[in-house]
């Protein structure tokens, strides 16, 4: 029983991660870029139809719906080498291909508007498949498209699949971004990922920029280099559930693990060691088990840009470490993490380090030893949301900008919608600051009292 | 008077020389009566009483062997070898087995002719046996020569011209002299017949050699000769046995005198059980030592090799070998060495273990070569390490929870789950996995026991084989000839206890995992807030992590690195094989070492791998804690932790099912179980890091301090859990004043 995931990529930024990501899955389980397995190499070890199912004519499809407003990035996908790999009903664009303009409120009114096609995909999907485990959400919370339309997806979801898990991968905005309404757009998203989504991995531009110059030495890292990274963690994430083994074959059991409370389930992420797809050789270096647990806990291999307290701390930790590792090796990385304090954990409950060793893919050769992702929930990521309020306040005392959401239907009552996000959003900025007291839970049993009175 | 004496010295006993004391006292030698007519002086009446004396130590042990043999009169006398028979025709040791039969059959046949008889042999088992009768015809040869000598003696009293003796007027002193030698040796055999009389169970079989040995180191020469020559002929017997056992693979033991024997309970389970018969679970995994029985100069290692030889050379005859490697297999080459062994005088101990290491060598290298490269060995241990011990982890995801519907299916049906349901489910699972196109999964077989009493004839009863479905079962592997050589029943005991331990926590970890989050309970409960949300929450984080940290340590630390160690062993041992070639260019002195080493190290040796796989299964249990001794120590803790995660699951599951909010029953119920859970992790915690200060032995310690860095690896454990009482910040009483609080502010406002 595979639990399939099926795969939403909304707006310009999602469709551009979903594509590299599929270009990077079709690598690992030895799928042509049509869609046909490479014969005489399967081993039968990797379950291939959590993301894909198999066409009448044994070819793999991705169990993906494209979703877009304008057409310029859907049709760079189909004029590119990977055109027959997806199912073209399963592409959605927008029949006035006019674009969401990179305003949140007109992307969710689209998404109103468009709801019976949209759904009638997803159900189709959802129906082709034996027990779906839930979805997995890339966007960008920045845009129009993405946060908008990803927004309205995940309270439709939410309704209408109350008991599949929601997995988002989403990416935050740079602080020189170039539109100037993402406060707007990132806080009202925000707010559903807060309220619908069970986990949401965190990605953040200017981090991706910064590894992208450091790790592959690239001057002025390209859209779709920074994408390669977000993929290669896309799907370093997901191997457990691609290659099983004792531990974690499921979504639920990755999230459960990482996840303590609800609300807090903001995901940030590291991987060590990056090589530039181009040129492998260049930056390699010998890698042990311990050197790259170590280097996962830096914050500079953080794929989130966070500003650190010294109050800040790890809720829960999950590394997946790939290759030839041995459990010796872990045990003995763990114990020196701890001997060394560094990383420092919530004070009012047990947390660890958990590790999943997972095979690698026979198809792509490494020229690492060892190679790691880790997940992490970590309190920090609440100075990012600190952020984003910050911003938006600044704009809002302005008014500035608000026009163009008055237009649309839900703000054509008011404006409640804004207060209403920054108060959740506020809300968790609050919780994930508790997480670092002792008496965390007692905390959450006052403000759930304070909401009865 | 010296004819009455040698009728004396023959054991008869008349007017002069009576026993003494008479009749019906227990006699004790004989003597000349004090009323005896003729005068005697008291020396010659001494002499002559002492020379009587011989003649009443043979008629006892002439008795003795006589009603001996009477009583197990049908053994082939030939087959025991004459003092001057030195070389007894080895031709026909060929015939052994069967001439054996021959005798066993004259048994039967003698033993429905006479009833009696039946009953006796069944009652005193310890009378009979190949070697008691090899004994006595021993002494009997002793004793023939005894009355040779009489026989001589009487010549030469007959014969005037003898110069030795005098004719009729030979003196005592001659006779005394003549005899000294039986003067010396009758007084042993008889107390020899009196032991065996006195408790035939430490005589009997093979216990007899190592008596006889022991004898036989006396410094005395002629008892050593004489107690030497016996030994030779029971030896001989013993070679048989041997012989039989080690070429042939068959123990000819009638009378449960070898020191391998049957394992008659397991043999009674097997008969018993349907499955297990079919499938023929083949006997030689039944067979075992008898310690007592192993004769005292025969090192235990030597005993162990002999009974691995014999099993696998039943094995290698086995009917269902159809193996082509092992169609010339054969011993013959060393059926000689073997049976030179019996015409040593004395106990050849250097060549004896010489012979059995070499017998072992052959057989070990002819199963090598099919048990681990034609049957790959290592693809079965991951078999088994994939299926019992879960680490097809996709695989039993989806297998526990069509268990779980299974089991909801026969409640409202109020049907019994069958085997059959099992193994229809085992193997449909397997679609859509990884385990999708494993042929070795048809290999697997559930049994289970809904009536408790068929299942106690089980040595082994694991804590958990009745956890998941309320009654025991077990997953059985039908295993292939030669395999079965080194799995055996009390392995998959093992593995069974483990499968079932490890499906437990298994389940339990994934009911916690979708508690909350997915099927069980509503979509309240993922993005609405409800009431005693956090507390709920963090019971089941509390939970969750525990158990997570117990898996994975489960898993990597114990299962993962036990493995690699024994495939690794496994691979030393195949790899002694076959140098590697690359050493070619070495100069010629290196490589003559090198063959010396390889000759040295050309073991591929079977017996080892046995050992290793036992040595991997024990550490196992003991990481687990399932260990008869730890389990009770620590096992049942987390057992309790378990069921107490269970509970939880239940009582969160019923209530968020239906509802949006839980009562305050129910969330009372869910603080006791949280309270009892991590009272109990605290316990654990406590005993863990007691045990791990205290000096325990190596393998303990490792465990412990694996098990313990990942569950206090932020120190909380150390912080809270080291409070005797327990109490932490989380789920203190206070909480609830802090409710009640605000219950009543609730009832003001």
């Amino acid at each position: 029983m595979p639990r399939e995931i099926i795969t939403l990529q909304a707006g310009q930024c999602g469709n551009q991660i979903g594509m590299e990501f599929w270009a990077q899955l079709c690598k690992e389980h030895g799928i042509s870029k049509d869609g046909i397995l490479k014969v005489g190499d399967n081993d039968g070890n990797d379950r291939k139809d959590v993301f894909f199912y198999q066409a009448d004519d044994e070819k793999y499809v991705p169990r993906a719906i494209l979703l877009d407003l304008e057409p310029r990035v859907i049709n760079n996908i189909l004029q590119s080498d990977y055109d027959r790999l997806y199912n073209p009903e399963n592409i959605y664009l927008s029949p006035d291909g006019g674009g969401a303009g990179n305003i949140w409120a007109v992307g969710y009114e689209q998404g109103e508007q468009l709801h019976e096609d949209i759904i009638e995909m997803i159900d189709r999907e959802a129906d082709g498949s034996d027990s779906l485990e839930g979805f997995m959400l890339l966007h960008s919370i920045a845009g129009g498209t993405g946060s908008g339309l990803g927004s309205y997806l995940l309270e439709n979801l939410n309704d209408r699949y109350p008991k599949k898990l929601i997995q988002t991968y989403s990416v935050f905005p740079n602080n020189e971004e170039a539109v100037i309404v993402q406060p707007y757009n990132s806080l009202l998203s925000l707010k559903r990922l807060t309220t619908n989504a069970d986990c949401v991995v965190v990605l953040d531009n200017i981090a991706l920029n910064r590894i992208a110059a450091d790790k592959l030495h690239f001057k002025n890292p390209t859209f779709a280099q920074a994408n390669q990274l977000v993929s290669t963690v896309m799907s370093a994430s997901t191997t457990t559930l691609r290659y099983p083994g004792y531990m974690n074959n499921d979504l639920v059991g990755l999230m459960s693990s990482l996840i303590p409370t609800p609300r807090c389930h903001y995901l940030m992420t590291s991987y060590t060691p990056f090589t530039d797809p181009a040129d492998q050789t260049k930056s390699v270096r010998k890698t042990t088990v311990l050197d790259v647990m170590r280097r996962l806990l830096q914050p500079k291999n953080r794929m989130v840009s966070t500003v650190s307290t010294k109050k800040n701390c790890y809720i829960s930790i999950m590394n997946i470490i790939q290759g030839e590792a041995d459990p010796t090796e872990v045990h003995k990385s763990l114990l020196r993490i701890r001997e060394r304090r560094l990383a420092q954990f919530i004070p009012w409950g047990p947390a660890s380090i958990q590790v999943a060793i997972s095979r690698k893919s026979p198809y792509i050769e490494t020229h690492h030893r060892v190679s790691g992702l880790m997940l992490a929930n970590h309190t920090s990521i609440a100075s990012l949301f600190k952020r984003t309020i910050d911003q938006y306040d600044k704009l809002r005392k302005r008014g500035a900008f608000l026009d163009q959401y008055k237009k649309t239907r839900i703000f054509s009552d008011g404006l409640d919608e804004f207060d209403s996000s920054k108060e959740i959003v506020q809300e968790l900025i609050d919780e994930y600051e508790a997480c670092e007291s002792p008496d965390y839970i007692n905390w959450v049993c006052i403000i759930i009292i304070s909401l009865y009175l | 008077m010296l004819h009455e004496l040698l009728l004396a010295l023959s054991g008869h006993y008349g007017e002069v020389f009576a026993l003494h004391p008479p009749p019906p006292q227990q006699s004790e030698t004989f003597k000349i009566p004090v009323n005896f007519p003729i005068y005697l002086h008291i020396s010659e009446r001494e002499a002559l009483e002492e020379l009587a004396h011989l003649g009443f130590l043979y008629l006892q042990i002439s008795n003795f062997v006589k009603e001996k043999l009477e009583y197990t009169d049908k053994y082939n006398i030939n087959a025991i070898p004459k003092l001057e028979d030195e070389l007894h025709s080895f031709s026909s040791l060929g015939n052994l087995t069967s001439q054996l039969e021959e005798n066993n059959n004259s048994n039967n046949n003698n033993n429905t002719n006479n009833n009696e008889k039946t009953v006796k042999y069944s009652l005193e088992d310890f009378q009979n046996g190949y070697y008691i009768r090899a004994l006595c015809s021993g002494i009997n040869q002793i004793l023939d020569k005894y009355l040779d000598r009489i026989t001589m003696a009487e010549r030469k009293i007959l014969d005037n011209l003898d110069p030795e003796t005098i004719g009729p007027s030979t003196p005592i002193s001659f006779l005394k002299y003549y005899f000294s030698e039986y003067k010396v040796i009758l007084p042993y055999l008889y107390q020899l017949t009196i032991n065996i009389k006195d408790s035939p169970h430490k005589y009997h079989g093979t216990q007899l050699l190592s008596k006889l040995y022991s004898c036989a180191n006396n410094g005395i020469p002629e008892i050593k000769k004489t107690f030497l020559f016996l030994f030779k002929v029971c030896n001989f017997v013993f070679c048989k046995q041997l012989i039989s056992w080690v070429i042939y693979g068959k123990l000819e033991d009638r009378y449960k005198e070898f020191f391998i024997k049957l394992n008659e309970n397991k043999k009674r389970n097997i008969g018993k059980n349907i499955y297990l018969k079919k499938n023929s679970f083949s006997l030689f995994s039944e067979y075992e030592l008898v310690d007592d029985y192993i004769p005292t100069y025969i090192k235990k290692d030597i005993a162990k090799t002999i009974l691995f030889i014999g099993k696998s050379v039943a094995a290698i005859y086995d009917p269902r070998n159809q193996k082509k490697r092992l169609s010339n297999f054969s011993l013959q080459s060393q059926l000689n060495e073997l049976s030179k062994l019996s015409q040593y005088n004395n106990f050849n101990n250097y060549k004896f273990e010489t012979v059995i290491r070499n017998i072992k060598h052959i057989v070990s290298k002819a199963l090598w070569q099919v048990v681990v490269i034609d049957e790959n060995l290592v693809l079965y241990l991951e078999v088994f390490r994939n299926y019992f011990l879960l680490v097809k982890g996709d695989y039993f995801v989806k297998f526990i929870e069509e268990c779980e519907s299974l089991k909801a299916r026969a409640n409202i049906r109020s049907a019994l789950i069958t085997e059959q349901d099992l193994n229809n489910l085992w193997n449909r699972v397997s679609i859509n996995t990884t385990a999708e196109n494993d042929e070795t999964l048809e290999n697997f077989n559930f049994k289970v026991y809904h009536n408790a009493s068929e299942f106690e004839e089980y040595v082994y009863r694991s804590p958990y084989d009745d956890y998941l479905f309320g009654f025991p079962m077990r997953l059985e592997y039908f295993i292939k000839w030669p395999l079965d050589i080194i799995f055996t029943q009390s392995d998959f005991d093992k593995y069974n206890t483990l499968f079932s331990f490890l499906m437990v926590l298994k389940r339990v970890q994934m009911r916690l995992q979708h508690l909350l989050t997915r099927t069980y309970t509503n979509k309240y409960t993922r993005h609405q807030k409800f009431e005693h949300q956090s507390h709920i929450w963090s019971i089941r984080q509390m939970m969750l992590f525990f158990i997570n940290c117990l898996w994975s340590y489960i898993q990597m630390d114990v299962l993962w690195i036990n493995y690699e160690e024994l495939v690794q062993s496994i691979n030393k041992e195949k790899y002694k094989v076959k140098p590697d070639n690359s050493s070619n260019n070495m100069d010629i002195t290196s490589e003559n070492e090198k063959e010396n080493e390889e000759n040295d190290n050309d073991h591929q040796n079977l017996e080892d791998i046995q050992i290793y796989h036992k040595k991997y299964l024990n550490n196992l249990m003991k990481g687990c804690f399932l260990e008869h001794g730890i389990f009770n120590a620590i096992g049942k803790c987390i057992k309790t932790v378990i069921q107490l995660c269970d509970q939880f699951c239940f009582v969160v599951e019923k209530n968020l099912g239906v509802k949006k909010n839980i009562s305050e029953d129910t969330w009372n119920t869910c603080r006791e179980l949280g309270l009892k859970f991590q009272e109990n992790t605290f316990f654990l915690f406590r005993t863990f890091s007691g045990v791990k200060t205290a000096s325990v032995s190596s393998w303990q310690n490792q465990y412990l301090s694996q098990l313990l860095l990942r569950m206090d690896f932020n120190r909380w454990f150390s912080i809270n859990g080291l409070n005797q009482n327990g109490a932490s910040t989380w789920l203190t009483p206070t909480h609830d004043d802090l409710f009640v609080d605000n219950n009543n502010m609730d009832e003001e406002n």
